[in-house]
Order: C-alpha cells, then structure tokens, then sequence
C-alpha cells in the first residue's frame, strides 16, 4: 500500500461525511480544551510562585529564614559570612504588603536588599546592583507587569501600607524582562534595606540570609548555618517556598484535576456518539474497501490513520480553545494561597500540560473509534460485507443485560465499601458509580421504552408508539445518547454537590471563627484573611477597652509556622475566649479537657492531617520551632483544618506572646455593649483609632462576607468546571440529537406520505428526544446524589476542609430539567426542518 | 375515479431539462387494476407522483373523482393521501420495530385515531393479506414477501379509492412477486379499489385490467381488457 493511500481514502471519506466528523471533533476539543486549562491553572499557580523563589535565590543554595515577621538583627549577616565554608550571603528583608494607586491596588512582596547581593547571582539583584544608590534612595523598583497593573512609571507615587502603616512612596525605575527575566511577572517590589526596614518600622532587622555554601561544601556549611541559626531561625533550602506552595495548592489542584478528568471522559463520550451516527456507513466503507482486496493489516492502518488524523486535529482545537479558557474564565488566582505566598498573575504553559492534555485527546479519538476497528477483525470480507449485527433493534444484545446489571452491582457494592472502609479511595468509587450507570443505562432505557409502549396503548398514543419504534431502531444511538446526558448530570451533581457542602461547611467553620467577637480590628485586607498581619496596638484602642465604651477587647495572635514541609496556620486567641476551640470543627479529643489544657498553656490543637503528616496522636508531644527555640507542647485535641489545607494549629496566646516574644498581635477581637449594634460599635471603634489609621475595622458580619467571598473565589473552579461541562454535554446531545434526526429523514419522508403532518412528524421526533433525555438525565441525577456522596467524602479528604453533606436533591433537579429543556429546544429546531420533509423522498430509492 | 390530461412534467437539471413525463392522457377506475410498464428513467414514479397530487404537473390536469389534485397545499396534499391513497413501495418502507399490526394501523394514526382503535380498526386488513398470525412481528422478523403484504395491509387500512404501487416486486423473488400481484389484482376486484401498480416485471400484465407503456414520458399504447377474460393466475408476456 502506497503512503499516500490512507489520506487519499479519509479524504474521498471526509467528503461525504464531514458533519459528523466534525462533531466527532468537537466533542474530544471540549474534553481537552477542560483538561487544559484546569491544567494550566493549577501550573501557573505553582509556577508564578517558583519563578519568584528562584529569581530572588539566584545561586544562593540555603536561607536562614526568621520564624515570624519580626525577623532577627542584622549582625547576623556577618556571623554567616564570617563562617569557613560560606562564600557569600546576603541579607533580605520580605514582607507582605499592599499598593494603592488611584488606579489598583494588591498585594505585593516587599524585598529590601543590599550590595551584597552582588555576591549572589540572583536576576533581580544583577539589574539591581547598578541602580543601587543612584535613583533607589528613598524609592522602589517595580516590575513591568506589576507597574502597569498599578497604572504607574518611573517617578510616580503610589501609597504602600505594610504592618498596619501607610507611607507614600516614588516609583524610582520599572523593570522589564531583559534586566530581571522572569521576575518581570512576579508581584515583587525591591527597594534598598534601609528604606524598607523603615517602611515597615523594623529598623535593624532581616528576615532571611541567602546563603551559598563554598564549592563541595553545601553539608558543611548547612551545619554551620545550623549552629548559627541556634534554633532561633530555619535552615531551609533556597527554593522552599516553591516547594510550600506545591504542598498547599496540592489538595485543590488533585481535585480539580480529577473533575477535568471527569469531563475529559464525558468528551470522549460526546465523540462516540457522533462515531456512532455513521457505523453503518463506516461498516459499509471498510467491507467495500475488504472486498477490494484491502488486508486487514491495511485497514487496520487506514483506520488508524484516520483516527489520529481526527485526533491531532481535534487535540490542536482542544488546546487553542483550552488556552482560550484559562485566559478568560479560569484566570483569577486562588485567593486563598496569596494569604501565604506570593502567588502572581502569570499564564503559564508547560510543555506537560500540553502534552497531557494532546495525549489525552489522541487516547480519546481511539477510544471512541475502536467500534469500527473491531469490524476489521471478521475473517473473512464476506463476513464484513453480511454481518448484519446493526440490524435495527439491536443496540445491546438482551443475553448481555443481566451480565451488566450484575457488573453494575458489583460497582456500586464496591464505591459503597470504599466509602466506609477505604475512604481515600473514594475517587476510583465515583468512577466505579459512573461506570456502573453506563452498564444499568441499557437496560432502563429498555424498560423505559417497555413501559412507554404500554402507555401508548392506553393514552391516545399512536405518535408515541412510532417514537418507541424509532428509538429501538436506533437502541445504540440512543443508549450513547442518553449516556452522555447521564455522565455530563452525573459529574455535574456529584462536582457541583460536593463544591456546595465544602462551601457549607467552610461557611459554618468561619462564621465560627470570626463570631468570636462583635467587631474586628485587623491589618490590610483580603490577604490578611488568615489575620497573620502583625501591627503594634495603637493606644487609642486600648485606652477605648478600659473605658467601658466597649464590653471587652482582646487580643488575637496568628501567624504561619513552617513546619516539617507545610506552611501551618497558626491562631493563638486570648486566654480569655470563651471558646477557642471551634466546637464544631473538633474531631478528636475532649473539648472542655482541651480548652483548660490550652489556657494552661504548654498545649497546642493541630488539625487531624497535620497531626498524621507529623505522625502524632493527641496526648503526644509536639515540637514548634519558634522564635525562641523549639518549644514541646502537648497535642490535646485534633480539628479540621480550619479551611487552610496545609494545617492548621490552635496555641494559647500568651504561649504565643511568650514564645514569639512580641507584644504585636494581628488582630484586636472587640465585644460591645449589650445595646450597641455592631454598626454603632465599629464607628466607635474607628472613631476611636481617628482617622489616619490604616487599620481595618469590621463587623463579624462583614468581616465573613469577605471570608465567604475568598472561600468561594478559591473554589469556583471547581464551579466552572461542572458548569462547563453542563454546557458542552448539553450542547453535545444536541448537535448529536440533530445528527441523528437527519439521518431518519428518509423514514420521515415515509411517515408524511403516509399522510402525517408536519407538525405530527415533529412530534415523534421530540418524543424521541425527551425519552432519551429524560432516561439519561433522570440516570444522571440518581447516580450524581449517590456520586455526591463519594465526591464530597473525597474532596473533604484531600483538600481537609470541613464538609457538611446535605444531599443536592434542588441542584440535581435544576440540572436535570435544565440539560433536558437546552438540548430539546436546540435538537427541536433541526428536528423543524427534518419534519418537513418531502413525503416525496421515500420514492427516490437509495 | 382517476383521470389525467395531457399531463406535461419537465425537471430542469442544470441546462438540461428531462421531459420525465411528456403529455400523457389516462383514466383509471375504480375496481380496475393498471400496469404501468417502463424502462427505467421513463417516467414511471413520476407519474405516479403526479397521479399522488405530491407534486404539481407543468401544464395538462391531474383529476380525482374529478377534483383537480394538480395543485393542492401541503396540507390538503397530506389531507389527500390520509384519505384517499394507498402506496405500496419497492422498499416497503415499514416502520422499523413497529408490530405489522401497528405498521398496518400508520394512516389510522395520523388520523388521529387512538392507537388501540386503530390497531382493531386494521386488524381485518392484516387478515386480509393473510398475516393474522404475525401481527406481532416487527418487519425484522418478516421476510421480505410478507413485509409487502403489511404494506399492503398498511395501503388499504383507511379504504383507499386508489391503491398507487410502484416497482412493489422489484425485491422479491418470482413467486412471491405473483402472490403480490395477485393480491392487488384481487383486492381492486374485490374491494372495488383503483389500483396502479408502476414496474417494469412483464409478469403484471397477466393481472391487470388495463396495460399502458410509457416510454421517454409518452405512453405508447392503452389496451383496455375484461377483467372477466383474464384468469388471475395467467402469465402472459405483453410488452
Ligand atoms: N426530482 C427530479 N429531478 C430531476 N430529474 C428527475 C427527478 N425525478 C426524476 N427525474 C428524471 O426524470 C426521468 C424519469 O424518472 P422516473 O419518473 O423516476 O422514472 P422511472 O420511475 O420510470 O424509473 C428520469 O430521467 C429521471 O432522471
Ligand atoms: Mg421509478
């Protein structure tokens, strides 16, 4: 067979049957057009923070990192430089803060820096160095990307508030690619030590050493470092922040990935139904193609050549499209990780991502042409040429019903057993139910049919008889048809269920978090959500808590902990709470036993995850590693994580105060007075801070909306992606439906002779269509509350939020009647047309 | 009961413009059955379109009991062929899936009538073409002569004035073929229909009433004969 032989067939093939090769087409580009973008996403997230990591680090290869935000004294430098197998470091001073212009403002990493960083050849510090003492006095370096969100250049003021200050500061230069490389992205701005010390108020002091180690001397040097380090500080390698932020974005990126997957195979399914619009024609093509003298070997490779040529095409679209999405619709950052790390908005697209999502397109157009391969494997070309296995009616051989309703209950027994004995296996149980709904399908759409016959029997059912005639005509459209409906119901139910009990349960778990008092004093705003933010008590407020004006005001203390690979929240109330323990969020332990451990101090309550990375059990001694050395605490109760998916740890306050040896706190807790509403009170509040203060004074209300708002921002991926998937099956049944009425216009043309109506005609033809939608969807929906159950139990599990499970009976519902009602009235149009058909069609033969 | 005058159809395709059927004068009666020889591409299918009022004649008058079927709407067309016709086709083109017993009841149904009702209303026909025992069967599970008879059956359900039968042996064998055409013969005797059956098997001469030719769309001949003198089962070859 001559190369040029497989083209020239698939292309005389095209030609007649390009509309449903198309559709073929569409159904794998939605699939990986999903699978990228959740993949790109996930990618920039990790990657904007990596880019920032490693072009701060340069070559240094170890930092000595500060255990809070107050940092360590700057003599320090010189005792790391001074050790023998140190060949250079160089201090930095980071600090979260926040720019405002008139035009924007976020969240930025404050860096200070000093000359040497020349030692270290880090990208921002070489463009750096030059600039350095001639237009950087007083002022800051900011990237391009960053400038022009801000709105500003060279020269420009713009007002940075850090720590609970806010000072006006000049834009001295702005930085592009070519002197900065990467870095040109990331939410960084540098100004010299000295000025940033006295931005954020901490004269004389660093937060990190960049370290690199002499030639062959890294272990060396890492232990003198250690010693340096005296436990006050982390030894840690340079990029472990990079390593932080995988960890943290681990858990929403698993699932999210996981949904993608969920509708990648709800693609492939779209795409078998328009393979299956033309078997009989494809059969007919490959037994002509036998009885010419074409081996099986040669159509196998005809065959093949015509799938990855559909696929290549179909992947290429997917990825364009997919780009598409992830530029419009799966754009905003996580809220949630920017509480902790410098998260940028950078796309970035991986060679990987690309890969995956080609490979997963390519896998799928082979998926859903194996049908017509297999009917190369008849011996004989006779054989193709006469089997006559889709003969109408047929469909799914009725001696294989039984066998798949038995398979089908093995499958659901199965995701049932792993949610109660093996829960994080819960995943393989949602495709376990998904696949056992495929296997039931067949024969519910029978017995739907059965039972629509009788019906028609009894009602004034003629039309609805020739409806069920129709159908079991083309049982294998139908069941492919109905299938995709199901799945696309199915993943949406379980997705979008499980997306609101994370949200219900997230909600429950802040509203008891921020209802521990009537207003809230904080610094910044939506990323200080986690109140890490430290700032010093002005006096006005506490000369407000002993007036009377106010009930009470305590003291809040948080911050993050770097603890054995995990950036861990920490929340340290003050002792005199009255609960600060969330009761609801309390998995293990005694609660009024932990709370008088806790005021007791030396206690600490970690969330179950953290507590099983650590490998400690409650009444297990825990080690902190705090600013004054690591401190053994006893663990006496495990929680949720509290919504932060690394981990979570609950400290008395004055351990807190002690241990981190500082009076800031990052949040004032303020109870008003019976009779005051908490509008009143936060007035009071402001009033009493006067009105240069840059502190932030919320009601619990308000201060939950904004929690609410992160929470669901973080999530709404997950949203996006179920909704999307919607969309695409719905319009996937449609164009598939449409397919399929076209093809029935000769029989059609029959039933006008017979002298039908038009409007009779299009009657049968939405009969056919709300059955198949109805058992699908309906299918769909069933499973999808069963698939709920798993999802949440998974997502609960992998990213360990607080869930509360309350079955989606509305969303199903929604989704189910809104599945059916877009794919009928877009199928409805063509099937307009495809009525009015000439009866004169059914004499013209063939 | 049917009667065409110089009935003119033209179809233009591209520049060329086929005279399908060209002047052609006939009538048909009721009780009567017509064959209607042809090769193929002489006009035969389209004249019995013309004849169905499905599609409009360029000049001449298509008329039943004598009301012009010429030019009726699509609604009324479809009125028409509700009430009026009934056609038996070379593909049989039988619903598939659907029991011969509800195949058979089709018009019934477009009628409007209960499916039920019509099942009982056509139960009769189906007897009629001998199929009592397989008014269950789908016409997958019929073989290709008794698909024909439920069309039959299906043809004569809403008692037709005329019967319109084009190549309806075209996929049978022999045998079959002539218990077809003999069941049409007897049932336009029988039942008092007109019946035109449209073929190109010389074999239907030997059953009908009345043989025409029709050749590049002109009719060569119109031998009118006794139903009386024609035993059922002769075979004769006409041309
Ligand atoms: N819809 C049409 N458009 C153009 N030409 C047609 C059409 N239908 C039939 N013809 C032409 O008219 C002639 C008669 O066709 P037809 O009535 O089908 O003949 P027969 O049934 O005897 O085979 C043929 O030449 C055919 O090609
Ligand atoms: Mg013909």
């Amino acid at each position: 067979m001559k190369p040029t032989i497989p083209p020239w067939l698939y292309w005389s093939w095209l030609r007649k049957w390009r509309i449903q090769e198309a559709l073929a087409g569409v159904g794998i580009a939605t699939g990986v057009a999903l699978l990228f973008a959740v993949q790109v996403a996930n990618t920039s997230v990790i990657g904007s923070v990596e880019k920032l990591v490693h072009g701060i680090a340069g070559s240094s290869k170890y930092t000595l990192v500060a255990r809070d935000q107050q940092g360590f004294g700057e003599g320090l430098v010189r005792d790391v430089q001074a050790q023998p197998d140190v060949r250079a470091a160089a201090p930095l001073l980071m600090a979260r803060a926040s720019i405002a212009t008139p035009r924007a403002h976020t969240t930025v990493e404050l860096v200070g820096v000093t000359l040497d960083f020349a030692t270290l050849s880090g990208r921002l510090v070489r463009s750096f160095n030059g600039l350095y003492g001639v237009r950087l006095v007083n002022s800051l370096l900011l990237p391009e990307t960053l400038a022009s969100q801000l709105g500003v250049g060279a020269g420009d003021e713009m007002r940075v508030s850090v720590f609970g200050r806010e000072v006006p500061v000049r834009v001295a230069a702005v930085v592009g690619k070519k002197q900065v490389g990467p870095l040109a992205d990331s939410p960084v701005v540098v100004g010299p030590m000295s000025f940033v010390q006295a931005l954020t108020g901490m004269k004389g002091k660093v937060t990190h050493i960049l370290v690199a180690p002499r030639a062959g001397r890294d272990d060396a040097a890492r232990r003198e470092l250690a010693t340096v380090a005296a436990d006050r500080l982390d030894v840690v390698p340079s990029d472990n922040d990079a390593r932080l932020v995988k960890q943290a974005a681990g858990p929403v990126e698993q699932s999210t990935g996981m949904f993608a997957l969920i509708s990648m195979v709800v693609g492939v399914l779209f795409a078998t139904n328009a393979m299956l619009l033309t078997v009989p024609e494809r059969r007919r093509f490959v037994s002509e193609l036998r009885m010419q003298g074409f081996s099986r070997g040669q159509m196998v490779v005809i065959l093949l050549f015509a799938a990855l040529t559909l696929g290549t095409v179909a992947s290429l679209v997917g990825l364009a499209l997919g780009d598409q999405l992830s530029r419009r619709v799966f754009h905003a950052v996580p809220g949630y990780l920017s509480f902790a790390f410098p998260v940028g908005h950078v796309r970035i697209v991986s060679f990987r991502d690309v890969a995956i999502a080609f490979a997963g397109g390519i896998v799928a157009t082979l998926a859903a042409t194996v049908r017509p391969l297999a009917d190369v494997l008849p011996r004989t070309p006779s054989d193709a040429a006469y089997r006559t296995s889709e003969e109408p009616g047929e469909g799914v051989p009725a001696r294989w019903r039984p066998w798949m309703l038995a398979a089908a209950a093995v499958l659901i027994a199965y995701a049932g057993a792993v949610l109660i004995v093996q829960p994080s296996w819960t995943n393989t149980g949602i495709i376990a139910l998904g696949l056992a709904m495929v296997l039931v399908l067949p024969s519910v759409l029978t017995g739907t049919l059965e039972l629509a016959d009788r019906l028609s029997l009894r009602a004034k059912g003629g039309l609805l008889a020739i409806a069920v005639s129709e159908l079991r005509a083309g049982t294998t459209r139908a069941i492919a048809l109905a299938a995709t409906g199901a799945l696309a119901v199915f993943g949406s139910v379980s997705i979008e269920g499980a997306h609101r009990d994370l949200l219900r349960g997230l909600d429950a778990n802040q509203s008891a978090y921020v209802g521990t008092a009537d207003v809230w004093v904080s610094a910044g705003g939506d990323e200080n959500s986690l109140t890490t933010t430290p700032f010093a008590v002005p006096a006005s407020l506490r000369v407000l808590a002993r007036s009377g004006v106010v009930a009470a005001a305590r003291d809040y203390r948080g911050g993050f902990l770097d603890l054995d690979g995990r950036r861990v929240w920490l929340v340290a109330r003050d002792p005199s709470e009255r609960e600060p323990i969330p009761a609801g969020q309390l998995v293990k332990g005694n609660l009024a036993d932990a709370d008088a451990a806790l005021r007791a101090g030396g206690a600490a309550v970690a969330s179950v995850g953290l507590a099983k990375h650590l490998g400690v059990e409650v009444g297990d001694e825990l080690r902190l590693p705090t600013p004054s050395g690591t401190m053994p605490v006893r663990l006496v109760a495990t929680t949720t994580n509290l919504g932060w998916s690394p981990g979570t740890i609950l400290l008395d306050g004055n351990d807190y105060r002690r241990w981190w040896r500082t009076p800031d706190v990052s949040a004032v807790e303020i109870d008003l007075n019976a009779g005051t509403s908490p509008a009143a009170g936060r007035e009071l509040v402001r009033s009493a801070l006067g009105p240069n203060s840059v502190l932030t004074v919320e009601t619990a209300a308000q201060r939950l909306d904004r929690l609410k708002r992160l929470s669901r921002e973080g999530l709404d991926r997950l949203s996006q992606i179920s909704r999307l998937m919607l969309f695409a099956a719905a319009i996937s049944m449609a164009a598939a439906m449409s397919a399929a009425v076209w093809q029935q216009r000769r029989r059609l043309a029959v039933l006008r002779m017979q002298g039908f109506e038009t409007g009779q005609v299009w009657r049968v033809l939405l009969m056919q269509s709300a059955v198949v939608l109805a058992v699908g969807a309906l299918l769909g929906a069933v499973f999808g509350l069963a698939g709920q159950v798993l999802a949440t139990r998974w997502t609960g599990l992998t990213t360990g939020f607080p869930t509360i499970f309350s079955p989606a009976l509305l969303l199903a519902g929604l989704t189910l009647a809104g599945v059916a009602v877009i794919a009928l009235v877009i199928a409805s149009l063509p099937g307009y047309a495809a009525s009015r058909v000439s009866p004169t069609a059914s004499f013209q033969n063939q | 009961m049917l009667e065409l005058r110089e009935v003119v159809k033209h179809y233009q395709t591209g520049n060329e413009v086929v005279p399908a059927v060209d002047g052609v004068s006939l009538t048909v009666e009721p009780g009567e059955m017509t064959a209607l020889f042809g090769p193929s591409g002489s006009g035969k299918t389209t004249l019995l379109l013309l004849a169905a009022g499905m599609t409009p004649p360029d000049s001449g008058a298509v008329l039943f009991k004598g009301r012009s079927v010429g030019e009726l709407s699509a609604r009324d067309g479809t009125r028409f062929r509700r009430s009026e016709l009934g056609f038996v086709l070379q593909q049989f083109h039988l619903v598939p899936c659907m029991p011969a017993i509800d195949n058979a009841a089709l018009k019934l149904v477009a009628e409007g009538m209960s499916r039920r009702a019509a099942r009982k209303r056509a139960a009769p026909w189906l007897e009629r073409v001998g199929l009592a025992e397989r008014r269950e069967h789908p016409p997958e599970k019929l073989s290709t002569g008794e698909r024909q008879r439920v069309a039959i059956a299906r043809a004569l359900a809403n008692n037709p004035g005329l019967i319109l039968a084009d190549e309806p042996t075209g996929n049978l064998d022999t045998s079959r073929a002539q218990e077809i055409l003999a069941m049409l013969a007897d049932i336009s005797h029988g039942e008092g229909v007109a019946v035109v059956v449209v073929t190109h098997d010389h074999e239907a001469a030997g059953f009908a009433d009345r043989v025409h030719t029709l050749r590049d769309g002109k009719l060569l001949d119109g031998t009118p004969r006794a139903a009386s003198t024609r035993p059922v089962s002769a075979i004769s070859d006409v041309g």
